[in-house]
C-alpha cells in the first residue's frame, strides 16, 4: 500500500508539474501577443497588393461571369479587342486599328502583335473567333450582348479578324470590351470530355472556375472559391510595367461591414466595395489616411413593377405609387445621390435633362388611385418589395415606401432576398418580384442603351434586369423603339432617340427610379495613388464602367509611405 | 468485455439512421420548386442544354431511381455541383470541412478542460464563495446565446481591445500554408512556419471560446452536482478512512463515475459544435462548413443542402458511438452488460 | 399528502369531528410546493423575471411608450440614437425606438415557444409511452428508430432546412423547431415507460381487462409526468434560444415586426458606434433566457420526490 501511495504522489507531482508548465506556456503565447501592436507589415517597405472586397460569387471565366467580382478579376486578367477610355470612347487594346463596312455590317479588326499568353503562345485571330464562339455557346454572362447581333466570327489571317453582324448595332464597338480573348490551346488542354457541348466537352467551364487563360496584366495565383481570389504581375505582359504599379491584387469576399471597417483600419484592406451602408463610409473616413471617393456615374437605384401582377398590372396603381414616394428623404439615406428623373442616370451620353425630376406628390397619388381598379380591395392586394439582401440600404427605402402607401392605405410586404435567390425569381413571370429594388451599378457599356436594352427589350427577358414583364402589346412596341435606337449609327443621333426611349418608359410607369447613386467606396489614400478616384476629386470626368476604374496597372502605391 | 457486439450493433443501427437521414434529405431537397437544371445554367441557355443537363442530372427519372442515383454518387464522393461556387459540392466539402473540424476541435479541449476543472473546483470547495462564484456565472454564462457572445466578442477583441484578431483562420499579409490536412495548426507545424502557427491559434481563440463557452458551463455545473451526489457515497468514506489523499480521491475515484452524465452531455454538445458552430463562423467569418451550408440554404442550392447535411449527420452519428465507447469504458455496468439500450 | 379522513385533527373545537377540506389539501400542497421552489433564492429571482417579461409581452401596446414603432414605421431624422430619456434604448437605423420593440419581439418569443411545446411534447409523450408499452416489438422499433433518425440530424441544421425550404416566417420557423422537438419527449418518457411497463401496477391492470388506452394514459403517464414537466420548463429557454437563432439567419419572423435575434443579427454591422442596437436585444435574450432557466430549476427542485 504505502508504494502505491508513492507512486501516485510521484505521478501526480508529475503530472502537476506538466499542466503548470503548459498553463504558463500559453500564458506566455497571449501575453506575447498582447505585447504586440495588431497592425500591418512586418516587413519593412510595404508590399505591393490591393486588396478589394467584394460580393461574390465571383465568376472569372469571362463567358459566365457577370458580377461585380467577375468584372474587376477579367478586366485585368484579359486582354479585349477594344477598350474603353476615361473619355467613354472606344480605344485600341488587342486590336491596334478597325475598319467598318456599313453596307455588309462588317468590322475587321487588325490586331497587334507581340501579345503573349500567361501560358505561354502568342494571341492571334484564331484565339478571338474561339473566344466568341465559347462566349455565344455557353450562353451566360455578357453572352446576351453579342448573341442577337453577331452573325459569323472569322480568321482572315493570324493578325486580322472580321466579326459581321446580323443587323446594324450602334454600339457594338463599345460592348466589344466585354470579349475577352482566352487562349485556345490552353482552354482546349483542359477540357473533360463529357460535357454538354459536344466536342468541346465542358469548354473548360469546370477548369476556369479556378484558372484563367488570358494575356492581361495579372494572372491567377490562387482561387479560393467563396472566399478570395489571388491574381500577380505577369512579368512579360506586352504593354510593359511602371515600378510603382501593384504586384498583386486581391479579392476577397469579405464585406460584413465590421470586418471590412477593421480590415481597413489595420492596413488590411486597400480599397472597399461599393455597398457598404452609410454609416460605414462615415466611420471609415474617420480613420486615419483612409478617404471615401465618390463616383457620379449614371447608376440609379431603380424599383422594377413585376407588370403582370396584381395590382400592378393597372397603370394608376403605379402611378400612384410612383407619386406617393418620398424622394426627399431616399436622398437623405443615400449621402451624394441626386434627383432623377428617369431610367437612365445623369451621367451617360443619352441622358434625357429636359425631363422633370420625380418629387412627392401625396394629391396625384390619391388621384390616380381613385382611378384604379383595385381602389377598394386595397386589403386583399398586398404588393411584396423584394430588396437584395447583400445590399442592407435597400431595407431603408423599403420601410420607407410601406410607410408613405401605408397613408393610401396599399399594404407592403419587405422580404429580404439573397442575391441568388433573387436571380433566381426573376426567370418566370410568376415567381418575379412585384417590386424589386436594385441598384444598376454594372454599366455594360457607356450610354443609356445599357440600362434600357436589355431591361426594356424582349431580349432581355428572364434575366434580373428585365423583371417588368409586359403586355404583348407594350412589349412589341417598345422592342420596336429599341431596336430603332440600338441600329443607329451615328452616336448624336441615337442619344436623341434614347431621350424619347426614356419618356416612353417613364410613362409606363413601370419603374420607379428613387434617386441616382453615387458610387462610394472607401480607399487607402495614405499611400495609395488612384486614378479614377483622383479624376472625380478634381471633378473630371471619370470612366462610366465600374471594372475600367479597377485596372489595377494603372494605380500606383506612393513611394516611402 | 462485450464491446464487440456492442459496437457492431451500434454500428448496424448507425448505418439504418444514416439512411434514414439520406432519405428525408432528398425529400426535403426535391420538394423545393423550380428546375435544378435551369437553375445550373442560367436563364440564358438554349432549352437544348438545359435538357441534355437534365438528362445527365437523371431528373427526367422517377424519385427513387434519382435516389439511387443520388446516393450512388455520394459513395463515389460526387455529390453534384453547387449553384453558388460552380463547382463540384465535394471540392467545397473538402476545403471547409477541415476548417470547420479544427475550430470544433479546439472548442472541445476548451469545453472539456474548463468545465471539468470549473466543476471539480465548485464540488472541492462547495459552498464556499468559490462555488457560488461559479453557480452564478454558469447561469449567466448558459443563458447567453453563442451568437450573442460572439457578436460581443467581436465588439470587445474587433475595437475596444484588440488583443485578439477577429476576422477569418489567418491574417492576410501571410502567404498561403502549405496544405497537408487542412488544418492550419498542423500544417503550420508541418511546415515550420512558426508565425503562422502562432496566427492561427490566435485566429482560433475567440471563436472556439465564444462557441464553447455555454457548453463549459452548462457542463461543469452538471459535473458539480454528480460529484456532490457522489461525495456522500461510502466507498468514498472507506478511502479516506484508509488516508488516502483529498487530491487522489477527487480525481482517480470521484470524477471517473461522476463524469458519466457529464459525459452524455458532453458527446451530444461536441456532436453538435460542428453544425452549430454556423452562428460563430458567420460573426467571425470563418470559412467553415457550417457557413457554407447556411450560405446554401438561404440561396436554396440544393446539391450543397444535402450534401452538407449528410456530412453533419455523418460526424454526429461518429462522435456519438466514440463517446458512447468512452461512456462506456467509464461505466463497467455499461460494458459488462445491462442493458440500457439506446 | 392525505390525512386519513375520520380521524379528526386537534382543534380547539373539542369533540367536534372536522375533515379535511379539499382547500385545505390544496393550500398544505401549495405551500409544500412553494417550500421546496423557493429554497433556492434564485428560483424566485427567475419567477419574477419570467412574470415581468410575460406580463410585458401580453400587455405590450400600453407597456411600450412607442407602440407603433414595432409595426409600420419609419423617422429616418430620429436614426441612429443612442439611448436617452426619449428612448430608453436609443433607435436604430430606421429612427424606431428599441426599447418598444424589444418588449414586441418578446411576444414573438413566447408564441413561439407555447406553440412549439403544446404541439411536440403530447406527440413525443404519445410516442414515447406506446413504444415503450410495446417495447422489443416492430412499433418500438419503428417510433425509436424514426427518432434516432430525427436526433441524427443536428438539431439547429434540421431547423433550418426545414425552414429555408419553406418560406421564411414565424409559422414556418415554429414548424421547423416542433418537427425537431418531439424526439427529446419520446425518448425520455420511452425510457420510463418501458421500465414501469413490468410493474405489478401494470402487470395488475392488464390482468383486470383494462383497455390499453386506460393502462397508457391512466396508469403509465401520471408517473412519467414530473420529469415531462421538468422538461418543459427547462425547453422553453431552448426554445426561445433556437428561436432567436433561426431569425438571425433570417428565417423568423419578416420585418418590421421585430425578433431578437433579427435585431442583432441587424445590429452587428453598425458597431462598434451603434453598441446600443446590440447590446440591449443581446440583454434581453440573455435575460428571458436566464429567467426560464432559474424558473425551471425551481420546478425541478419543487417536483423532485423526496428531499435531496
Amino acid at each position: 500500500m504505502p508504494k502505491e501511495s508513492n507512486m501516485h504522489m510521484i505521478r501526480r507531482r508529475m503530472m502537476r508539474i506538466l499542466a503548470t508548465t503548459l498553463v504558463l506556456l500559453l500564458v506566455g503565447v497571449f501575453l506575447s501577443s498582447c505585447s504586440k501592436t495588431p497592425t500591418t507589415s512586418m516587413v519593412p517597405a510595404r508590399e505591393k497588393i490591393i486588396r478589394v472586397d467584394q460580393s461574390w460569387p465571383c465568376h472569372i471565366d469571362p463567358a459566365v461571369g457577370m458580377d461585380n467580382a467577375a468584372d474587376i478579376a477579367v478586366v485585368n486578367l484579359y486582354d479585349t479587342l477594344v477598350k474603353v477610355g476615361d473619355n467613354n470612347i472606344p480605344q485600341p487594346e488587342a486590336a491596334k486599328s478597325w475598319d467598318y463596312d456599313q453596307a455588309t455590317d462588317t468590322y475587321t479588326f487588325h490586331l497587334n502583335t507581340g501579345i503573349k499568353f500567361h501560358a505561354g503562345g502568342e494571341l492571334t485571330a484564331s484565339d478571338v473567333v474561339f473566344s466568341l464562339n465559347r462566349l455565344i455557346t455557353i450562353g451566360q454572362g455578357y453572352s446576351y450582348l453579342f448573341k442577337r447581333i453577331v452573325a459569323t466570327c472569322k480568321a482572315l489571317d493570324p493578325q486580322t479578324v472580321q466579326i459581321s453582324l446580323k443587323q446594324p448595332y450602334g454600339p457594338f464597338l463599345v460592348i466589344v470590351p466585354h470579349l475577352c480573348i482566352l487562349s485556345e490551346k490552353e482552354v482546349m488542354a483542359h477540357i473533360k470530355a463529357d460535357g454538354p457541348y459536344g466536342s468541346f466537352g465542358d469548354y473548360g467551364t469546370d477548369w476556369l472556375v479556378t484558372h484563367d487563360a488570358g494575356s492581361g496584366p495579372y494572372m491567377v495565383k490562387e482561387m479560393k472559391t467563396a472566399e478570395s481570389l489571388t491574381c500577380i504581375r505577369f512579368p512579360d505582359y506586352w504593354q510593359g510595367w511602371d515600378p510603382a504599379a501593384p504586384d498583386t491584387f486581391q479579392e476577397l469576399a469579405a464585406n460584413e461591414p465590421v470586418t471590412v471597417r477593421t480590415l481597413m483600419s489595420r492596413q488590411q484592406l486597400e480599397i472597399s466595395d461599393e455597398w457598404q451602408p452609410a454609416e460605414n463610409y462615415t466611420a471609415m473616413s474617420q480613420i486615419p489616411g483612409v478617404e471615401v471617393t465618390r463616383f457620379l456615374t449614371g447608376a440609379i437605384l431603380n424599383l422594377s413593377f413585376n407588370t403582370s401582377r396584381p395590382p400592378l398590372d393597372d397603370i394608376h396603381f403605379r402611378r400612384a405609387l410612383v407619386y406617393s414616394f418620398d424622394y426627399a428623404t431616399c436622398r437623405t439615406l443615400f449621402p451624394g445621390s441626386s434627383p432623377t428623373n428617369g431610367p437612365v442616370g445623369s451621367g451617360l451620353p443619352g441622358w434625357n435633362s429636359s425631363s422633370p425630376t420625380m418629387e412627392q406628390d401625396m394629391e396625384k397619388a390619391k388621384a390616380e388611385l381613385k382611378l384604379s381598379k383595385y381602389k377598394s380591395d386595397l386589403g386583399k392586394y398586398p404588393v411584396e418589395f423584394d430588396w437584395v439582401a447583400e445590399v442592407p440600404d435597400e431595407e431603408k427605402v423599403a420601410l420607407l415606401m410601406q410607410f408613405d402607401c401605408a397613408e393610401l392605405g396599399i399594404k407592403i410586404n419587405v422580404v429580404k432576398t439573397p442575391w441568388l435567390t433573387a436571380i433566381a425569381n426573376t426567370a418566370k413571370a410568376n415567381t418575379s418580384p412585384m417590386i424589386f429594388a436594385q441598384i444598376k451599378t454594372s454599366i455594360a457599356y457607356p450610354e443609356a442603351g445599357a440600362l434600357l436594352e436589355n431591361a426594356y427589350s424582349s431580349a432581355g427577358i428572364g434575366t434580373y434586369s428585365a423583371c417588368h414583364w409586359f403586355t404583348s402589346a407594350v412589349q412589341s412596341d417598345l422592342d420596336k423603339k429599341i431596336n430603332d435606337t440600338m441600329k443607329t449609327m451615328d452616336p448624336a443621333t441615337r442619344y436623341e432617340k434614347y431621350k424619347i426611349l426614356t419618356d416612353t418608359i417613364v410613362n409606363l410607369a413601370s419603374d420607379m427610379v428613387c434617386c441616382e447613386v453615387a458610387q462610394r467606396h472607401a480607399y487607402q489614400a495614405g499611400y495609395l495613388d488612384w486614378p479614377a478616384a483622383d479624376h472625380a476629386k478634381a471633378g473630371e470626368k471619370v470612366n462610366v464602367m465600374p471594372s475600367y476604374r479597377m485596372y489595377f496597372r494603372d494605380f500606383r502605391f506612393i513611394t516611402g509611405k | 468485455m462485450r464491446m464487440g457486439p456492442f459496437l457492431l450493433r451500434r454500428l448496424f443501427f448507425s448505418i439504418f439512421v444514416l439512411v434514414g437521414v439520406s432519405i428525408l434529405i432528398f425529400a426535403i431537397a426535391r420538394v423545393v420548386p423550380g428546375d435544378p437544371a435551369r437553375m445550373a445554367l442560367g436563364p440564358d441557355v438554349p432549352q437544348e442544354t438545359v435538357d441534355s443537363l437534365r438528362k445527365e442530372m437523371h431528373l427526367d427519372k422517377s424519385l427513387p431511381v434519382q435516389y439511387f442515383y443520388w446516393v450512388r454518387g455520394i459513395v463515389h464522393g460526387d455529390f453534384g455541383k453547387s449553384l453558388v461556387s460552380y463547382r463540384d459540392v465535394g471540392d467545397d466539402i473538402k476545403e471547409y470541412l477541415p476548417a470547420t473540424l479544427e475550430l470544433s476541435l479546439f472548442s472541445t479541449i476548451f469545453v472539456v478542460v474548463f468545465s471539468i476543472t470549473l466543476g471539480v473546483v465548485a464540488a472541492r470547495y462547495r459552498n464556499s464563495w468559490v462555488d457560488n462564484l461559479i453557480r452564478i456565472t454558469s447561469y449567466v454564462g448558459i443563458a447567453i446565446p453563442p451568437f450573442v457572445l460572439a457578436t460581443l466578442f467581436l465588439l470587445v477583441f474587433g475595437f475596444y481591445w484588440p488583443v485578439l484578431p477577429v476576422i477569418g483562420r489567418i491574417s492576410t499579409t501571410f502567404a498561403s500554408v502549405h496544405k497537408v490536412s487542412g488544418f492550419l495548426l498542423l500544417d503550420s507545424l508541418l511546415s515550420g512556419n512558426m508565425p503562422a502557427f502562432w496566427d492561427s491559434f490566435k485566429h482560433l481563440l475567440a471563436p472556439a471560446l465564444a462557441g464553447a463557452m455555454g457548453k463549459i458551463f452548462q457542463e461543469a455545473r452538471i459535473t458539480r452536482s454528480a460529484m456532490v451526489d457522489n461525495m456522500g457515497k461510502d466507498y468514498l468514506a472507506a478511502e479516506r478512512g484508509y488516508g488516502i489523499p483529498e487530491r487522489v480521491t477527487m480525481f482517480k475515484y470521484l470524477l471517473k463515475p461522476s463524469f458519466i452524465p457529464t459525459a452524455s452531455v458532453m458527446g451530444l454538445d461536441i456532436a453538435s459544435l460542428v453544425s452549430n458552430s454556423f452562428l460563430v463562423e458567420l460573426i467571425f467569418n470563418w470559412p467553415g462548413l457550417s457557413r457554407y451550408v447556411v450560405n446554401a440554404m438561404l440561396n436554396k442550392d440544393l446539391n450543397a443542402i444535402s450534401a452538407g447535411i449528410v456530412v453533419f449527420s455523418l460526424v454526429f452519428i461518429v462522435v456519438n458511438i466514440a463517446v458512447d465507447v468512452i461512456v462506456a469504458y467509464l461505466d463497467p455496468r455499461i460494458r459488462l452488460g445491462s442493458t440500457k439500450e439506446s | 399528502m392525505t390525512t386519513l379522513s375520520h380521524e379528526a385533527p386537534p382543534s380547539r373545537h373539542q369533540g367536534e369531528y372536522r375533515k379535511l377540506s379539499a382547500k385545505d389539501i390544496l393550500t398544505e400542497n401549495v405551500r409544500k410546493y412553494w417550500y421546496k421552489f423557493s429554497r433556492n433564492k434564485l428560483s424566485v429571482v427567475g419567477l419574477g423575471v419570467v412574470t415581468i417579461v410575460v406580463l410585458a409581452a401580453l400587455f405590450a401596446p400600453w407597456v411600450a411608450p412607442y407602440p407603433q414603432h414595432a409595426s409600420v414605421y419609419v423617422d429616418y431624422k430620429n436614426a441612429s440614437q443612442p439611448p436617452s430619456f426619449r428612448f430608453l434604448m436609443g433607435t436604430d437605423i430606421f429612427g424606431r425606438d428599441i426599447f418598444s420593440r424589444i418588449i414586441f419581439a418578446f411576444r414573438g418569443a413566447l408564441w413561439m415557444a407555447i406553440l412549439v411545446l403544446v404541439i411536440s411534447v403530447p406527440i413525443g409523450v404519445i410516442l414515447g409511452l406506446v413504444a415503450g408499452y410495446y417495447k422489443n416489438t416492430w412499433i418500438d422499433t419503428l417510433i425509436m428508430r424514426l427518432s434516432d433518425v430525427f436526433l441524427a440530424i443536428p438539431p439547429l441544421i434540421l431547423a433550418m432546412a426545414i425552414a429555408s425550404v419553406l418560406k421564411p416566417n414565424l409559422t414556418n420557423a415554429m414548424l421547423a423547431v416542433t418537427v425537431m422537438w418531439w424526439p427529446w419527449y419520446s425518448r425520455l418518457v420511452y425510457g420510463m415507460a418501458s421500465s414501469y411497463r413490468n410493474d405489478n401496477f401494470v402487470i395488475a391492470a392488464e390482468l383486470t381487462g383494462a383497455s390499453k388506452g386506460h393502462i397508457l394514459f391512466r396508469e403509465i403517464l401520471p408517473n412519467c409526468l414530473s420529469p415531462v414537466f421538468t422538461k418543459i420548463a427547462l425547453d422553453v429557454g431552448w426554445v426561445i434560444l433556437i428561436g432567436a437563432s433561426l431569425s438571425f439567419v433570417g428565417l423568423g419572423e419578416q420585418p418590421p415586426t421585430p425578433a431578437l435575434g433579427q435585431m442583432i443579427s441587424d445590429a452587428a454591422r453598425y458597431m462598434p458606434d451603434m453598441w446600443w442596437y446590440t447590446v440591449f436585444p443581446g440583454l434581453a435574450i440573455a435575460v428571458m433566457i436566464l429567467g426560464f432557466n432559474l424558473l425551471g430549476d425551481g420546478i425541478r427542485d419543487m417536483l423532485e420526490q423526496g428531499l435531496s
